[in-house]
């Protein structure tokens, strides 16, 4: 059945109360601050790093973002890491805390779709993000202006308004499935721990699991090199084509070394059955490499 | 001509699953009239509120609340309705007015017509000193009066209170009932819910307009559906008995001392009219 009105009555109302309470709550205010110190201190270390290399680099601004100083890591890496924690804390309390208040049936009393509440608060939790990551966006640049001395130029400010779009578009991912879970789940404590179970998921877990799944579905990688066989194979024949004398050296040791590179290269190995390269490549993974390499 | 309902229901019905919350429920409402849900707790009545409200689905049945359908038209329906959820929530961390001020302005009012109608409305419901304090500092019947107070701010012509008495002490459940007969005053047709005492008000209005001449009645209580308490100054019990006579089917008086709830509401009078 099609409902009358519209569905955006209200997420004005509803998004200018709920970025007020975002921006002036002392939750917000912490998570702020730990973005900007440990940011800071990132941009701050690329930036000491930089400038013993200026003008090695055309994109002297981007470097600002990519760069790692031990023991930080590069600004980007950092953002990447915090901006879901951030997201998280916005959202993962959006609605179940409107319940639990019992605020949530006052304001659906209210003529205003249950969408119009969603969708308010959603882009108010945006707002509270972009405000804060647009406020860091700024103080990098400021910083590497200060320190570095040098204008970016027009390219690098639209690679960096790249860089801030799309950091805001990945905050507005994670706030969306801590606003999922804060849907689902009723205790907010329960709706934090789903969300930052997907977090440590995609941020730690990610690398490891998806292998392990991987070996499960398409069996284990090939040989010792796993998938980097294809750029070995194609090195160590270009190195053959260097080092032609290395076929005639019958010393055991670059024996090993020549068996390896031609059983990675398809050449063929007389002489040696053990090293005989199987009849189809495809069938890499049946072939043991050779005890010493 | 009788009046038109302004809320009107047929054969409403909730299911979820193989429970049924609400079976086939019909409802009649008119304007200036105070009608009461009564049930225990898990009876539908919440259910059959938030159907007329549009924030659920009927199973089966239809409703019509001012004029409009709730389920086509919510919003229409949520303009015209105040409602007051059981256990009212505000933000605690804002103040009283920004909190009214919040829903009025969902409700559509604008800020002007906030400021005017918020020290009215708080007047009204006896809260006419906190609209800046914190609603954290409230007590629960503070909370429920302010309820009533954003309740009053849409000005609307019906009012659903789910359950407005039921964490309230003895002597602001009767001073909340007296406002609940401001909001029939003022026209606005009252549904109210219940799970005991309040036979709402439908049938205590008709007791107390047969008794209102008799001299010595100081006050009528509905204690349960069909079970009244008069107060008196003396034994009235037959003078009672001869008004009600004509329009009830009396099963009995009884002559009984007042209860120590019943001191301790006077009591709270005495000192609120004295002061």
């Amino acid at each position: 059945m099609r409902r009358s009105g519209s569905p955006f009555t209200g997420v004005g109302v509803v998004l200018a109360k709920e970025a007020a309470d975002y921006l002036s709550g002392a939750r917000m205010w912490l998570l702020e601050a730990l973005v900007f110190l440990t940011a800071i201190a990132a941009a701050y270390a690329a930036i000491l790093s930089i400038r013993a290399s200026i003008g090695e680099s055309p994109f002297l601004f981007l470097r600002l973002l990519t760069m790692a100083q031990d023991p930080l890591p590069s600004f980007i890496a950092l953002l990447g890491f915090l901006i879901p924690l951030v997201a998280i804390a916005i959202g993962f309390d959006a609605i179940n805390g409107e319940f639990n208040r019992r605020t949530l049936s006052r304001v659906l009393a209210q003529p205003i779709y249950r969408d119009a509440l969603l969708l308010g608060k959603f882009l108010a939790g945006l707002v509270a993000l972009t405000i804060g990551l647009f406020s860091l966006w700024l103080l990098t640049i400021g910083l590497g202006l200060l320190l570095l001395g040098l204008p970016p130029n027009t390219e690098e400010m639209v690679r960096m308004l790249g860089f801030l779009v799309a950091t805001i578009a990945y905050g507005g991912v994670w706030l969306a499935v801590a606003f999922l879970f804060s849907v689902v789940f009723r205790a907010p404590a329960t709706a934090a721990l789903a969300a930052l179970g997907v977090w440590l998921l995609f941020s730690l877990f990610w690398s490891v699991v998806t292998p392990l799944v991987a070996t499960l579905i398409a069996g284990p990688p090939e040989g010792i090199f796993g998938p980097n066989l294809d750029y070995a194979r194609r090195a160590i024949a270009g190195h053959a084509k260097l080092c032609p004398g290395m076929a005639a050296d019958n010393r055991p040791h670059r024996r090993n070394d020549r068996h390896f590179r031609d059983r990675l290269c398809g050449f063929s190995t007389p002489g040696d059955p053990g090293l005989k390269p199987p009849a189809n490549q495809k069938g890499r993974s049946e072939w043991t490499a050779p005890g010493v390499v | 001509m009788a009046e038109e309902a302004v809320i009107r229901a047929q054969r409403l019905t909730k299911r979820y699953g193989a429970t049924v919350a609400v079976d086939h429920i019909d409802l009649d409402v008119r304007a200036g009239e105070i009608v009461g849900i009564l049930g225990p707790n898990g009876s539908g009545k919440t259910t059959t509120i938030l159907m007329l409200l549009g924030l659920t689905e009927p199973t089966a049945g239809r409703a019509e609340v001012a004029g409009f359908d709730p389920l086509r038209d919510p919003l229409e329906v949520k303009r015209r309705v105040g409602y007051l959820p059981d256990s009212v929530g505000f933000y605690d961390g804002l103040s009283a007015r920004d909190n009214l001020a919040y829903t009025g302005r969902l409700a559509g009012l604008s800020r002007r017509e906030i400021d005017q109608r918020f020290t009215e409305v708080l007047a009204r419901v006896g809260l006419p000193d906190v609209g800046r304090d914190r609603v954290a500092t409230f007590s629960r019947g503070m909370r429920q009066r302010l309820g009533l107070a954003e309740v009053l701010m849409k000005r609307p012509s019906i009012a659903i209170l789910d359950e407005p008495t039921a964490t309230l002490d003895p002597h602001s459940t009767q001073e909340f009932l007296g406002m609940i007969r401001g909001l029939k005053a003022d026209g606005t047709a009252v549904l109210l819910s219940s799970q005991y005492v309040i036979d709402v008000e439908a049938r205590g209005d008709a007791v107390r307009n047969q008794l209102a001449a008799v001299p010595g009645v100081v006050r009528v209580q509905v204690l349960a559906p069909e079970i009244f308490r008069v107060d008196c100054e003396s034994d009235l019990r037959a003078e009672i008995a001869r008004r009600l006579a004509p329009s009830f089917d009396l099963l009995g008086i009884r002559f009984a001392e007042p209860s120590l709830n019943e001191v301790y509401t006077r009591y709270f009078d005495e000192v609120r009219d004295a002061a």
